[in-house]
């Protein structure tokens, strides 16, 4: 059962469709990657699915009921968080504190801080990232361990579905490597995710299926077992022809039908 | 579980305190208090006497009560060029309504630090909503509010209370030579030093001057924090007004004109960034301490006072770049 899908979205900006009647759903402990050359509309589509724009036609549905978001606040009350790139840490402040920004625990009047450093740190452990002291101020992390903890806070504020914008952009390859282990962490505890992304291999190393866009629609949907990088790039560059647009989608409708979940 | 409890508090145990303090960002300001004092303990003759020493908390009290606000407002990273003119207009006010209005005290002082928060008010929502930049919003709040205070006088000082209890509440000596200034300014300090480090409110301040994005994205209302600031930091500026005419039983329309310099130069001197983020009270408080010393130190040993801003400036430059110094070694040193 999809946790959030959207319905035949569609989205206008004056002359420009960015959107043309796009579906796309993920389900409690599925990776969706979503891939396309730039201007395909992932970025609309993502925004859309926070709550950042309202689409001019079509339904969001989570866990089933229908939902109308007014802004990023709304999405986050439904359980939709989005990890912004660099636009997420206080570079100043420490570990626990960026950890619970905005939401700090608080004992009477006081943050409760003690709190805080020991609840940042179960999460840290449970998400098998692995940062010094949770004292430590952000700034002087990687970019890696930074990407981590901006996305512990977005599953810690009680994220149901958490969509990742380009995470693995402008990281050393270790780095790379740390985001995609927590990637595959958060779908072992049953966490929907979608993942923005350029990179085929990553893709198709974490996700379990990947949404390719092209001019607003949605050029196809594969299996990453079952399909390769050269597949995903011809369909990203539409070279391979639309047409498997239908039978990907009836395919995949059919799995969903048959699946026993 | 115990044994995962214990290691997880080893990992996230407090370092080695000596090394936090060095790491800190009052390091630098607090090693240069400790200096100087050592100096004009051994160097300077009548230094070392509670007289004295008294007498420079005096003498801070009023960069020290302003110098809060401006705190809050520099970590949230905005700016009050406009506190001295703030003082100086509602030193007036604060006159003008206890002789001319014939309000007594209690009120008048109240109406004057409200009314402080509220010139804070509209210079906030000018930077926040009309998304002026608050060092143009309070330049021009400079230049008007002091205009206005030179109008409403006619550029001549008028009289203030004649009540001795306020005299006595906000100027006297309640313990020895401690003068009621100086505990004006440890309540503010105090009181504000733990709004800022430990409600929700400070961590709220920090985070917006810190990264607004984020603040913004984590649902901290980053304009509402901005706000805040610059009215706390008009009423406190209407706080020292009220403590200022009660000592002196007059104002003068052109009290508190350049103060703003020695105000930013205390919080920047404590360690605070103007970028944002990044300040305390506890520095504010060495800041303004260390320039209060530089001042009492050449004033014993005879030196010129014009000497004075050149000491005033020397130290921000040198405050500026020793934290520079200790915030790329922070990184390496945590």
């Amino acid at each position: 059962m999809s946790v959030l899908e959207a319905l035949d979205v569609s989205k206008r900006f004056g002359g420009v469709e960015a959107l043309r009647g796009v579906s796309l759903s993920v389900a409690a402990g599925e990776v969706v990657g979503l891939m396309g050359d730039n201007g395909a509309g992932k970025s609309t589509l993502m925004k859309v699915l926070c709550g950042a724009y309202r689409p001019d036609s079509g339904a969001l549905r989570m866990n089933g009921e229908p939902i109308t978001m007014r802004g990023p606040r709304d999405a986050t009350a439904h359980g939709i968080a989005v990890v912004y790139q660099d636009l997420a840490l206080v570079d100043q402040r420490d570990v626990a504190t960026n950890v619970f920004l905005g939401r700090e625990p608080r004992k009477g009047l006081v943050v409760d801080k003690a709190r805080m450093r020991r609840e940042a740190r179960v999460v840290l452990d449970e998400l098998n990232i692995r940062i010094p002291s949770v004292r430590m101020p952000v700034a002087g992390l990687s970019g890696g361990q930074r990407q981590c903890i901006a996305i512990a806070r977005a599953v810690h504020q009680g994220g149901q579905v958490v969509l990742l914008d380009e995470p693995t952009a402008a990281l050393g390859p270790e780095q790379q490597a740390n985001v995609l282990k927590l990637i595959t962490r958060l779908k072992e505890r049953g966490t929907a995710v979608i993942v923005v992304s350029h990179n085929v291999d990553h893709v198709l190393k974490v996700c379990d299926r990947v949404v390719v866009m092209r001019a607003g629609q949605v050029q196809g949907i594969r299996d990453v077992h079952s399909t390769d990088a050269a597949t995903v790039v011809g369909l990203i560059l539409g070279e391979v022809a639309a047409e498997t647009l239908a039978h990907a989608e009836s395919h995949h409708s059919l799995a969903e039908t048959g699946d026993p979940r | 579980m115990t044994a995962t409890a214990t290691a997880t508090e080893r990992v996230d145990a407090a370092g080695n305190p000596l090394r936090r303090l060095v790491g800190a960002h009052e390091f630098g300001v607090l090693s240069a208090t400790v200096l100087l004092f050592l100096f004009c303990a051994f160097g300077v003759d009548n230094f070392l006497t509670s007289d004295n020493l008294l007498s420079v908390a005096q003498q801070i009290a009023f960069i020290g009560i302003i110098g809060t606000g401006m705190t809050l407002l520099i970590i949230a990273g905005e700016i009050d060029l406009s506190v001295g003119s703030q003082y100086g207009f509602l030193s007036i006010v604060m006159a003008y309504t206890v002789t001319e209005m014939g309000l007594p005290v209690l009120p008048a002082a109240l109406l004057v630090i409200g009314f402080g928060a509220v010139i804070g008010l509209a210079q906030g929502l000018l930077t926040t909503l009309a998304q002026v930049p608050s060092f143009v919003v309070t330049l021009a709040g400079l230049a008007i509010l002091r205009g206005a205070a030179l109008l409403v006088t006619g550029g001549e000082p008028i009289q203030g209370s004649e009540s001795e209890t306020y005299h006595d509440i906000v100027s006297g000596f309640p313990i020895g030579t401690l003068a009621a200034q100086t505990l004006w300014m440890a309540a503010v300090m105090l009181g504000f030093g733990w709004v800022l480090a430990k409600t929700k409110f400070g961590y709220d301040v920090y985070a917006t001057g810190g990264n607004v994005k984020a603040a913004v994205n984590a649902g901290i209302s980053a304009n509402r924090v901005k706000v805040l600031c610059f009215c706390v930091t008009g009423a406190l500026c209407g706080l020292a007004a009220v403590v200022l005419v009660g000592w002196l039983g007059s104002a003068n329309p052109l009290t508190g004109s350049g103060i703003e310099l020695s105000v930013i130069a205390a919080v920047v001197v404590g360690g605070a960034s103007l970028t944002g983020g990044v300040g305390s009270i506890v520095g504010t408080l060495l800041g303004a301490l260390v320039a209060g010393l530089i001042g009492n130190a050449l004033a014993l040993l005879g030196v010129d006072g014009n000497w004075q801003q050149v000491a005033t400036g020397v130290l921000i430059l040198a405050a500026v770049l020793i934290n520079r110094v200790v915030a790329k070694r922070q990184a390496a040193l945590r």
